[in-house]
């Protein structure tokens, strides 16, 4: 049944094609003025040009009309105007987390987490247009304290600057929306705009199109940054004291295609690799155990921020995060006292109202012993 | 006004939400009841992080609102006319819808009036 519906409205779309304003059709609202006028100028120029006689000939003006639009420039930049592509450029500066902490064997301690940073970053777009560079120097403070230093489970305090390019793609107009799909789809609009077919299959068939051709071109994203960072940790008392020198490596990825399963649960993954040379100061438990040498070390971190309301209809955001920090070719004594790992898993479960629990167990550079926490605190942003 | 399944701007707003969230809508294939779409919370419907500020509520409901407005006129919406007879722009149709999205504690059903005021068949 669904095959003959189609069929008859391909052929009325077919009939009814000559009398369509092609590029209206085309130009979805969502687009500006400029990238609309591009789109109608592009596509009219091909349909007095060529003059198509058939649908077949319709669909090869359109295809050859989108070609020569993803190697314009004009275009691309375009959507770097819109808010939807300035949004990943912003970020809060400040975030604070007010805390109480429990720990598995000692007493609670209230706690703060905070971290704040600051970048300056130059873009450019390439010359196809489809992807965007970036250069630019982050500045980058984290760290937990507590109300007296001695008690503090997570002793580490970490603070950064980096030069970082990125070279990421900026939007990029999918196959589908390449095609003449929304041509034969025009003929079912006004029969799915009736309230008794509204929930057919078919017209569930005719918005899934609309939707990836309109859409579509938002699936899946991957953004990768690299750059050297110089860099300066220590506890809260600020007698261990490391200072640091590396190269490092980002990549997160989001998928913005409910289709797939990563969008529509909205799960963004993202890894962190560092490479560094690291001085330690002479009050470092390293330092204490005998060994005041500089080192070599790799750290990484794996973060995956998960909101449950498809998976448990509750408006709450379930993160992992694990961090870890490995000493190459430690000497013996390090690795004696075992101060050439640390690993740290993190497990959170952040309320709409900026609550959040979590818990922790590990350890960061300058803790002694794993623990494992508990803690339950409130989230503020400036 | 509501949140009236014969309204048809009513359901053309559902119509892009059901298709934003699938697997939420359509069980056994078939699509959820309007009306229990209605109850529907808009920080999930507009994917907002529950640890979102205001400002990032805001954001997401802004670029909720552009796909929600661009795909409504695709499927055969049309805009309305506001009280002085003129036709409500895009950007203000998607002013208002950002609004109403971002609005705290509110629910789809409380999109009608809106979708009534920007948006007519």
């Amino acid at each position: 049944m669904y095959k003959y519906n189609v069929i008859i409205l391909a052929s009325i779309a077919f009939t009814a094609s000559a009398e369509v304003d092609i590029a209206r059709e085309i130009c979805p609202t969502s687009f500006s003025e400029i990238q609309c006028s591009l789109i109608s100028e592009k596509i009219e120029k091909l349909f007095e040009e060529n003059e198509p006689k058939s649908l077949d000939e319709v669909k090869v003006a359109v295809n050859n009309a989108f070609d020569e639009l993803v190697n314009d420039s004009r275009l691309y930049q375009s959507f770097l105007d819109t808010s939807s592509i300035k949004s990943k450029l912003d970020s809060i500066p400040l975030a604070l987390k007010f805390k109480m902490i429990d720990r598995e064997s000692e007493d609670s301690v209230v706690g703060l987490d905070f971290s704040y940073s600051h970048n300056f970053e130059k873009t450019k777009l390439d010359s196809s247009g489809s992807r965007e560079s970036n250069f630019g120097f982050d500045f980058n403070i984290n760290g937990t304290v507590t109300q007296k230093a001695e008690e503090n489970p997570r002793d580490f305090i970490v603070a950064k600057v980096s030069a970082r390019y990125s070279n990421d793609p900026v939007f990029a107009i999918s196959p589908a929306a390449r095609s003449s799909e929304p041509l034969l789809t025009e003929a079912t609009k006004s029969y799915c705009l009736d309230d008794k077919y509204v929930d057919s299959d078919l017209c569930d068939e005719m918005d899934d199109n609309i939707y990836k051709n309109l859409f579509g071109a938002l699936g899946g994203i991957s953004f990768f940054d690299f750059g050297l960072d110089i860099g300066y940790e220590t506890n809260q008392s600020f007698d261990a004291k490391n200072r640091t020198i590396g190269g490092f490596a980002y990549y997160s990825y989001e998928n913005h295609n409910p289709s797939s399963f990563i969008g529509a649960f909205n799960i963004k993954p993202a890894i962190l690799i560092n490479i560094e040379s690291v001085s330690p100061s002479d009050e470092t438990p390293r330092a204490m155990a005998g060994d005041d040498s500089s080192f070599e070390r790799i750290s990484y971190e794996f973060s995956l921020n998960i909101p449950l309301d498809e998976f448990f209809n509750v408006p709450y955001t379930f993160t992992y995060n694990f961090r870890g920090y490995e000493e190459v070719s430690p000497s013996d004594v390090v690795e004696a006292a075992n101060l050439n790992k640390y690993r740290l898993r993190t497990y959170s479960l952040i309320t709409p109202i900026g609550l959040i629990a979590s818990y922790s167990s590990g350890r960061l550079p300058f803790g002694l012993e794993n623990e494992n926490i508990v803690s339950l605190g409130f989230q503020t942003h400036f | 006004m509501g949140w009236v399944r014969k309204t048809k701007p009513h359901m053309l707003l559902w119509r892009f939400v059901r298709q934003e969230h699938r697997n939420r809508a359509r069980k056994n294939n078939k699509w959820i009841p309007f009306e229990q779409a209605g109850t529907w919370k808009n920080t999930f419907i507009i994917r907002a992080s529950t640890n979102a500020t205001p400002n990032m509520i805001k954001q997401n409901a802004e670029d909720f609102s552009r796909k929600a407005d661009a795909f409504i006129m695709e499927i055969g919406g049309k805009r309305n006319k506001d009280d002085e007879g003129n036709i409500v722009s895009r950007d203000e149709a998607i002013n208002k819808l950002t609004d109403g999205f971002a609005t705290a504690d509110s629910k789809l059903n409380s999109m009608g009036d809106i979708m009534s005021e920007c948006y007519k068949v």
